[in-house]
């Protein structure tokens, strides 16, 4: 009987160590993501190193840019080539239910948000995850949230916004507002162009800006449902509760002739249409010569903003630069209302299921409100503590930030599960001016627009699924500026270019409107 | 008389056989170089060409290019109602038969010119010089060109500086058909020479003695013996340069365009690419599209074979390997 015993607990012994093995198997997640920085060792810091130890693993991160990350992911998908864990931006619910039907996703198990609670909590905030879900029968994409508790108004709209030279506003006479018209931010540009304040010459440039954000400043601007920029929700329905194609309305032509005539009256630059990445961001702060330039409405922006001018024009950020929001001509900020997500996660459909369960604990994790703060703020204690009210106390030397002190924090952390947009409202190693000024202007957003110019969601639309949606591929930045760039009539041209979409968008229009 | 010549016929048949592999043994050094070609040609050329069958299925990614189903004709027939489709196969056309008639002639007239120089210290650095450009690809010479040519750039500060005002080149379309035949020239006219260069040195020299001794001029001896010894290659490369009319120049075209000729730059690859990897992918109606545009290609090379015929030419399937 003893030996019998000692078999037994012999055995009991070894399956319990063979467990502890394969639980501490040590996986290398391949991740693809958009805006990584090659020369960051991404297992290299303290803060990778930490996340490293807790949950067993370590990164090798694969570069994808704006311009080619949607090809990639594409192609990956479909040579059942997927990485490990890859980040895509722009949801297409037609593209994506079709790789779900065919398996080319990892599918979540059936109780993944009672074994992940936090990680579901932070799905469940974006709506679209859910909803995917439901039509897909199950989780094959995992949303970021943009805001999970520091929303700064009721509806989310873009951060896009217009950032313009207060020195030279002021000299030339130009009021400083929260938020201008395309027409009146033409106007500046049109007395920079005049009395050139800042003694630039022939290399001024009132407006720069490239063809994929020039829609903040002009189509989308005054079209809600034009498309361009990051949007293509471009299906709305009128006034009698027929779907129309936003980029055919009559506001859509308002923009495009104030962009029209930004370029004919000289206001834009020369070959705007040949900037990449930020280029013409860079005429903004960098070289000095734009009056105004569009770019993200957020803190980190509006702190690197600071320090550029600081470093490169030697001027004051609050004495040189204004952020704005841009309205439409009739005096309504315009834009449909965003889907709380920023990306999703997809998984590689046949990852090993051990390996799959351990990236859930680390999405867990970065879920709670001590994962959140490690990522947002370091480690508690070295680099930040809880004041005696609770506020949060940096411990970091002006102009330091943990994702200077950790530069692997971004993005591979920055942006697990919740965008860093949410936190950025209460981070202290943003100034506080920046700080006011991003929530001020998404309260002027909504405060300008109504339940037309920011629309809220039609998931008729979002989660419309055919063949004839997926056909539909056009890239309205692009071909908005082609359209002004035409010789001949403006009018005549945009009606021929609408003409040359109905064969794809009428099918569309039709399904939308039998539903 | 029959069995008689069943038996001649069978005689030689096995025979040649039997020597082909005694031949292939004897120089298997030899056929052992030719593998990495062959091989290469398997996998890359002729594997491919299984993908075909992609033109009748509507793909499925899990099911493979095998398993994917039948769809008869259907990706034709949408094709066919495209109206993008159309306005591409236009532009290819306009593009590149203005490429071939402008850009063609030049290599012959650059080998014709290194021919009659006599300084061997100017001409091989000369022709070095001139080949050089091919090994660079259309990325790095677009934004070369992109950079000299822009509003800020070389050209136009040069301009302003001598007093004239700036004009607006890489934005123009009708610029942008001479930019990309002009940066055709100065990538592949150098390294297209070598080839009637080579043409060239196969030339009977007698001819040229029997012409001098005749009276004739240097300019009568390429006119009379240089270009018509070397036209059988001349008609070849441009039959082949004629079946390449739906294909040429995507990486360049692609590298050169923006917004403002967008029009112009449409031609059947920019459509296929735009429609394969920028919007929800449909292999099935992209690999119809490519198959077309390869049809054409070949009816291209066909007809400009007849004609190369015609006109008295070896034309391409008559040339002797």
């Amino acid at each position: 009987m003893k030996k019998i015993l000692a078999v037994l607990l012999t055995l009991c012994m070894l399956l319990a160590s063979v467990g502890a093995v394969a639980e501490s198997v040590h996986y290398t997640y391949q991740q693809a993501t958009t805006s990584v920085n090659e020369s960051v060792d991404y297992n290299g810091d303290a803060l990778s190193k930490f996340f490293e130890d807790k949950f067993n693993f370590d990164w090798d991160i694969i570069s994808l840019t704006n311009e080619n990350a949607e090809e990639n992911v594409r192609i990956w998908i479909n040579a059942m080539n997927l990485p490990d864990v890859t980040i895509n931006n722009t949801y297409r619910n037609g593209e994506m239910m079709n790789y779900i039907e065919q398996g080319l996703l990892y599918r979540f198990p059936d109780d993944w948000k009672e074994r992940w609670p936090n990680a579901a909590k932070a799905f469940e905030l974006t709506s679209l995850g859910d909803a995917v879900a439901e039509q897909a029968g199950g989780t094959y994409i995992f949303p970021r949230a943009i805001f999970a508790s520091n929303y700064p108004a009721e509806k989310i709209v873009s951060h896009m916004s217009v950032y313009l030279r207060k020195d030279w506003a002021e000299a030339v006479g130009f009021p400083i507002k929260d938020a201008y018209k395309t027409s009146e931010l033409l106007e500046f540009a049109r007395l920079l162009k005049e009395k050139d304040p800042g003694n630039v010459g022939s290399r001024l440039i009132p407006i720069a800006v490239q063809p994929l954000w020039a829609p903040y400043l002009f189509t989308l601007a005054n079209s809600t449902y034009s498309g361009g920029a990051d949007t293509d929700l471009t299906f709305y329905k009128d006034d009698e509760g027929k779907y129309q194609w936003g980029p055919a309305s009559e506001d859509t032509l308002t923009g495009l002739k104030l962009y029209r005539q930004a370029y004919e009256e000289g206001l834009l630059a020369p070959e705007f249409y040949t900037y990449t990445n930020t280029e013409a961001n860079e005429d903004f702060y960098i070289a000095g010569i734009a009056g105004m330039t569009i770019m993200q409405g957020m803190a980190s922006f509006m702190q690197l903003t600071d320090s550029y001018v600081t470093e490169n024009l030697g001027l004051n950020y609050d004495d040189a630069v204004h952020v704005a929001a841009v309205l439409g001509e009739d005096g309504k900020y315009h834009g449909p209302e965003l889907i709380n997500y920023s990306g999703y996660i997809m998984f590689n459909p046949n990852m090993e299921q051990a390996k799959f369960e351990r990236y859930m604990d680390l999405m867990d994790y970065a879920a709670t409100e001590e994962g959140q703060m490690t990522i947002r703020m370091g480690f508690r204690g070295e680099d930040w503590d809880y004041g005696e009210n609770g506020e949060i106390i940096s411990h970091y030397a002006p102009g330091e930030s943990a994702r200077s002190k950790y530069p692997s924090i971004y993005p591979v952390y920055h942006r697990l599960v919740i965008m860093s947009d949410d936190f950025t409202l209460i981070n202290p190693n943003y100034a506080q001016k920046y700080r006011d000024r991003v929530a001020q202007l998404y309260i002027t957003k909504n405060e300008y627009g109504d339940d037309k110019s920011i629309a809220p969601v039609d998931w008729n639309v979002m989660l419309h699924s055919s063949e004839a949606m997926n056909r539909i591929s056009v890239a309205y930045g692009e071909e908005y500026a082609t359209i002004i760039l035409q010789d001949g009539d403006l009018e005549q041209n945009w009606k021929d270019w609408v003409a040359s979409y109905d064969y794809l968008i009428n099918p569309v229009l039709e399904e939308l409107n039998a539903k | 008389m029959s069995n008689l010549t069943s038996t001649r016929t069978l005689r030689p048949n096995n025979g040649g056989i039997l020597s082909r592999l005694r031949s292939l043994g004897k120089y298997r050094a030899i056929y052992f170089l030719l593998l990495p070609g062959l091989v290469w040609y398997i996998m890359f050329a002729v594997v491919p060409l299984m993908g075909l069958q992609l033109a009748f299925k509507t793909y499925r990614a899990n099911l493979g290019i095998w398993g994917s189903p039948w769809n008869g004709i259907n990706n034709f027939s949408r094709v066919f109602s495209n109206r993008d489709f159309a306005n591409a196969i236009r532009q290819t056309l306009l593009v590149n038969v203005l490429r071939l008639l402008v850009t063609f002639p030049f290599p012959v007239l650059m080998a014709v010119l290194f021919n009659e120089m006599r300084f061997r210290k100017i001409k091989n650095p000369l022709q070095v010089v001139f080949t050089l450009p091919h090994f660079l690809s259309w990325v790095i010479i677009a934004s070369i060109f992109n950079n000299i040519l822009a509003s800020d750039g070389f050209v136009n500060n040069l301009l302003e500086a001598m007093g004239m005002s700036r004009v607006k080149i890489i934005g123009s379309s009708g610029v942008f058909l001479p930019l990309l035949y002009s940066t055709d020239i100065w990538r592949s006219a150098g390294w297209s020479t070598i080839v009637y260069l080579a043409a060239i040195t196969d030339i009977d020299m007698d001819q040229y003695e029997a012409a001098e001794i005749d009276g004739a001029s240097r300019f009568q001896m390429i006119v009379h013996v240089t270009l018509p010894s070397i036209m059988n290659t001349i008609m070849i490369m441009f039959i082949l340069a004629t079946g390449n009319i739906m294909t040429a120049g995507f990486n360049q075209v692609f590298n050169f365009s923006n917004p403002a000729v967008r029009k112009t730059a449409e031609i059947l690859d920019m459509y296929i690419y735009r429609i394969t990897f920028q919007a929800a992918p449909d292999f099935g109606f992209s690999m119809a599209i490519t198959l077309l545009r390869s049809s054409m290609n070949m009816l291209l090379l066909l007809m400009a074979d007849r004609g190369a015929k015609l006109m008295g030419g070896s034309g391409l399937f008559s040339v002797s390997v």
